[in-house]
């Protein structure tokens, strides 16, 4: 079979192939919900009550705005770790994929603890701090959008952590590294989701209140 | 036990185990939040029951799939685990009829799996036709009931649509890399996969007719879909899982297409069935997302409240709370955004196999390839700018008309190609009318029907009074006939001595096409008239003063008389096979590169690395040749110049 | 209005501040040379004479550019962060797809699909 006689450059082109069709379809998906976004909510956004973090009243808007840096910072150091494997350079590439994973998992207790406010009251988990899922078609968008996009940052994290196991075993090489070139790759397109997702459901359109003011 | 080491037995206990799993993880969760664990009943069904069905379902899958091992190698990478990649049977020793029910990477095995399991699968949507088109026979008959009915013609639908996406896995996964010259596809356990998820999906949809059905016709429109009984959540879910399978398996199609061809076969010098085979791919690749979006939005909104097409009124937003909203029309175009492309998906390989055909069977070059191999590139493209013409009463804005009627009209056009491309194929040949050459000329007069009953429907003036008739049904069937069935079939009965290495029995597949194709004619065109005469579509009984019971009549008997053609296929390809002469390595004399090597085709296809040399389709030119054969090596040297 | 206050002020101050803070964090991990450490062993790279130098300084141009790109994406965060009060979904979108291009063609190497050998 041609398979094994393929040197692992040719696999490695067929799989970067691959990858970045996925890639494509993924981007329907996601394309998708930035349709239902404008075609559901048009030229508005909820507006919401400040979050109060102790006696403090922060605007909304710190939040996601916090979350889109720790996600940006993820993928410089996601890139560095890759830069550093494609070096040689072990030590760094093994600790930039862990502090990938960890920014990774920060964004997303950053999604689902002040996005999403999980919280205790009286013994029992509730959801909404700001806007639940049934709260018409604003809250079922936000949690649309920001629950696919957690969703892939889940699995990002997952990879990242194989990842880093297997680096720490030994595996990957200046040569082939292909495992570490598909997971920054993916960790990379999650974050441009971000890119997305972020303005569309924060910054653009004219802010609407729940509450009659 | 040997029966109990197969994966395919392994699969269905594995998701067995899931399902109970994924359900008790709902109940248990429940329990530790402190909500109430009894059966509640909600507006929609039972409110704690629906989301552990849910979850149950889709455990179901994740443990059919780790049971049946297809991810098996995966999951042992992930941990740093190699595994050597091996053709044959997964538990050395086994027999070769064992390799069919478990995973396995060959890709001329999953394509007989794909095929095999879509002709199962068009077998059960076939009963469904069968038992309801008897209620329709007559006016008046009530013996089906009214919900029972509309569960029966939306699975007839979903069932059919699985049953083609299977169909057409099958060619692509069977004749591309052959028709390339590569040994296998470019992600073997991918594919393996792709395949297998069909299985949890298909069953879904076959156990959502029993657990209270979904009377939402395929589409599943909200709000009835909203408010449908449970079944059609796994609607939702089986569809979910095949789409997966056709966005995985047409990742590999392209890669494949694009990185593995032999030496020398340039694009244009490609087998046309495989520029057909990548233009599918590419729908199937990106707009498959879509339905599966449109679907879990429903999903969530009747399991979790989130209220995407639910507008609640006219109040956007009250005081602390933001209510209502959504938008169905949304969920149309999310949809049909997919579900227009789809019919591409299941006509393209059809209609690359009828051009693959006649050239053969009328010893003549293929008329104007380039424009057969672009007008499938140019429908596949201009097929994701016509989906709105399915909503032409929905109530979207009125100014979408007029573009997507225009858009409609233009893919007559590719369309129009590619018929030229066959009559001037045809002209003049020397035709052989074997049993393939005959569906394959079917087919064409059969998607002729459809292709003319399309512009009226896509015209929004003549839209406006056909629109839900049975014309719709009657133009839907003659290309879904003429676009997959008939060239399917043809596939079929064509390729059948190449991967048996025995020729079906020629007398009873003349039988086959001789009863189905004027059946289906009379089928087709019955439809067609009692749409234009008052028959709505998805209605379980009609009146008598519509004057249309003889033609339902007549429709109900030819469906049946294509039912039966088909069970004499069966038992030609499949029963009467082991006692069949040997057909010989070539018995068509076909130019395309799978049929110049030994029938049954050995593991690995092409032990000696072929090189393509000049034109696929230059039948009866003297001396034309379009593949040599380099010296068998063990591994492939690259060639320069190649790819 | 207090918004547009915050927007233009307050929170730029706080999140130019936050991702210098992660810069100098990140440099601050970032190690020049390889330590001696888990999987320290197993470097192939020399790490003496030329080949060292040539390598250790085509490493260290890597980095910079990821900084660089790092640097880039935050100024189009920051600037569309200050601009959405305008609510033009145009100017959003413009920035979006400029933040995009920079992704993919520095994060993830796109042109890499197109190339038939391994560039490194």
């Amino acid at each position: 079979m041609s398979a094994i006689a393929d040197s692992y450059q040719d696999l490695t082109r067929r799989n970067r192939m691959g990858m970045w069709l996925f890639f494509l379809s993924e981007a329907f998906l996601f394309g998708g919900l930035l349709v239902a976004r404008f075609f559901l909510w048009g030229n508005t956004r909820p507006s919401m009550e400040p979050t109060m973090i102790g006696p403090l009243a922060v605007s909304y808007q710190i939040i996601p705005l916090l979350i889109t840096v720790v996600l940006l910072l993820s993928s410089f150091s996601m890139n560095r770790a890759e830069t550093a494997i494609a070096h040689d350079d072990r030590p760094t590439f093994l600790r930039f994929t862990l502090l990938t994973a960890l920014l990774g998992t920060l964004f997303l207790l950053g999604v689902l603890v002040f996005e999403w406010g999980w919280r205790m009251e009286e013994g029992n988990f509730v959801l909404g701090r700001h806007i639940s899922p049934t709260d018409g078609v604003y809250g079922a968008v936000i949690y649309g959008m920001t629950g696919m996009h957690a969703l892939h940052v889940l699995s990002g994290v997952i990879m990242l952590l194989l990842l880093w196991n297997l680096g720490r075993k030994g595996h990957f090489s200046a040569r082939e590294h292909w495992g570490v070139e598909a997971t920054a790759i993916y960790w990379h397109y999650v974050d441009l989701v971000w890119v997305f997702f972020y303005p569309a459901i924060y910054l653009i359109g004219v802010g609407v209140h729940a509450a009659a003011h | 036990m040997r029966i109990l080491r197969l994966g395919l037995v392994q699969g269905l206990f594995g998701g067995l185990v899931g399902w109970v799993m994924g359900f008790s993880l709902v109940v248990a969760m429940r329990l530790l939040l402190g909500l109430p664990a009894a059966w509640k009943t909600g507006v929609s069904g039972p409110a704690a029951y629906e989301p552990a069905m849910v979850v149950a379902a889709i455990f179901f899958a994740i443990g059919f799939m780790v049971g049946v091992g297809s991810m098996t190698d995966w999951l042992k990478w992930a941990v740093g685990i190699k595994t050597p990649f091996h053709h044959g049977a997964r538990i050395p020793g086994s027999p070769e009829w064992t390799r069919y029910f478990s995973v396995d990477y060959s890709h001329k095995v999953i394509g007989v799996q794909y095929g095999v399991t879509g002709i199962l699968v068009l077998g059960v949507g076939g009963t469904l036709a069968m038992l309801f088109r008897l209620q329709l026979a007559q006016p008046e008959m009530k013996f089906i009931a009214a919900d029972v009915f509309n569960t029966m013609i939306s699975a007839h639908g979903m069932i059919m649509i699985g049953s083609i996406l299977l169909g057409v896995g099958a060619m692509s996964n069977y004749l591309v890399p052959l028709m390339i010259g590569a040994n296998d596809m470019a992600f073997p356990r991918l594919n393996a996969f792709a395949y297998w998820i069909n299985v949890p999906g298909a069953l879904l949809l076959m156990i959502a007719m029993f657990i209270g059905g979904w009377n939402t016709g395929w589409t599943g429109y909200p709000p009835l879909s909203a408010q449908a009984p449970v079944g059609v959540q796994y609607f939702f879910l089986g569809v979910f899982f095949i789409g997966l399978s056709s966005i995985l398996g047409s990742v590999n199609i392209i890669v494949t297409t694009l990185t593995m061809r032999s030496p020398g076969m340039s694009l244009f010098r490609m087998p046309i069935f495989v520029w057909a085979a990548f233009a599918t791919a590419i729908i199937q690749l990106t707009a498959t997302q879509l339905i599966g979006l449109s679907f879990l939005m429903v999903l969530t909104q009747r399991i979790l409240g989130m209220g995407f097409f639910d507008p609640g009124g006219v109040v956007w937003y009250e005081v602390d709370k933001w209510v209502g909203g959504g938008n169905p029309i949304l969920f149309q175009h999310l949809f049909w955004f997919y579900s227009h492309p789809a019919v591409y998906v299941f006509i393209l390989p059809g209609l690359g196999i009828i051009s693959e055909l006649l050239p053969v069977f009328a010893r003549k070059p293929l008329f104007g390839y380039k424009w057969v191999a672009m007008s499938s590139m140019a429908i596949a493209l201009v097929g994701f700018l016509v989906w709105a013409h399915h909503m032409f009463v929905s109530g979207m804005s009125n100014f979408l008309r007029a573009p997507f009627m225009m858009s409609t009209l233009l893919v007559a056009v590719p369309t129009g190609v590619k018929f030229f491309s066959w009559l001037g194929t045809l002209w003049g040949g020397r035709i052989e009318y074997k049993t393939p050459m005959l569906f394959s000329l079917g087919a064409i007069s059969v998607f002729l029907i459809g292709g003319l009953t399309g512009p009226p429907l896509g015209t929004v003036t003549t839209d406006m009074n056909l629109h839900d008739t049975y014309y719709v049904v009657g133009h839907f069937h003659a290309t879904m006939f003429g676009g997959f069935v008939f060239p399917f079939f043809a596939a079929l009965y064509y390729w059948y001595p190449k991967a048996t290495g025995r020729m079906y029995n020629e007398a009873l597949g003349k039988l086959h096409f001789w009863l189905m194709t004027p059946a289906f004619w009379v089928m087709s065109l019955g439809q067609i008239f009692v749409g234009m005469h008052g028959m709505r579509r998805r209605i379980a009984t009609y009146e008598v003063g519509l004057d249309i019971g003889t033609a339902q009549m007549m429709v109900t008997i030819a469906g049946f008389v294509i039912f039966l053609s088909v069970l004499v296929m069966v038992l030609n390809l499949f029963v009467l096979s082991w006692r069949a002469r040997h057909a010989g390595a070539n018995p068509w004399r076909s130019r395309g590169l799978e049929w110049q090597i030994p029938s049954p085709m050995p593991e690995m296809s092409y032990a000696s690395l072929p090189v393509v040399v000049g034109e696929p389709y230059d039948y009866g030119k003297p001396g034309s040749t379009y593949v040599q054969f380099a010296a068998p090596t063990l591994a492939h040297a690259p060639l320069a110049g190649g790819d | 209005m207090e918004n547009i206050a915050l927007a233009t002020i307050i929170l730029p101050m706080l999140l130019g501040s936050m991702i210098l803070a992660g810069l100098w964090a990140l440099t601050w991990l970032m190690p020049g040379e390889p330590k001696s450490g888990k999987g320290a062993e197993l470097v192939a790279a020399p790490a003496y004479g030329p080949d060292y130098v040539r390598l250790s300084t085509k490493r260290h141009t890597a980095y910079r550019t990821g900084l660089m790109v790092l640097l880039g994406l935050a100024v189009l965060t920051i600037v569309e962060f200050i601009l959405a009060p305008l609510n033009s979904a145009a100017l959003m979108f413009v920035i979006m797809i400029l933040k995009a291009a920079v992704i993919m063609s520095y994060f993830m190497h796109m042109a890499t699909v197109w190339r038939n050998e391994e560039a490194h």
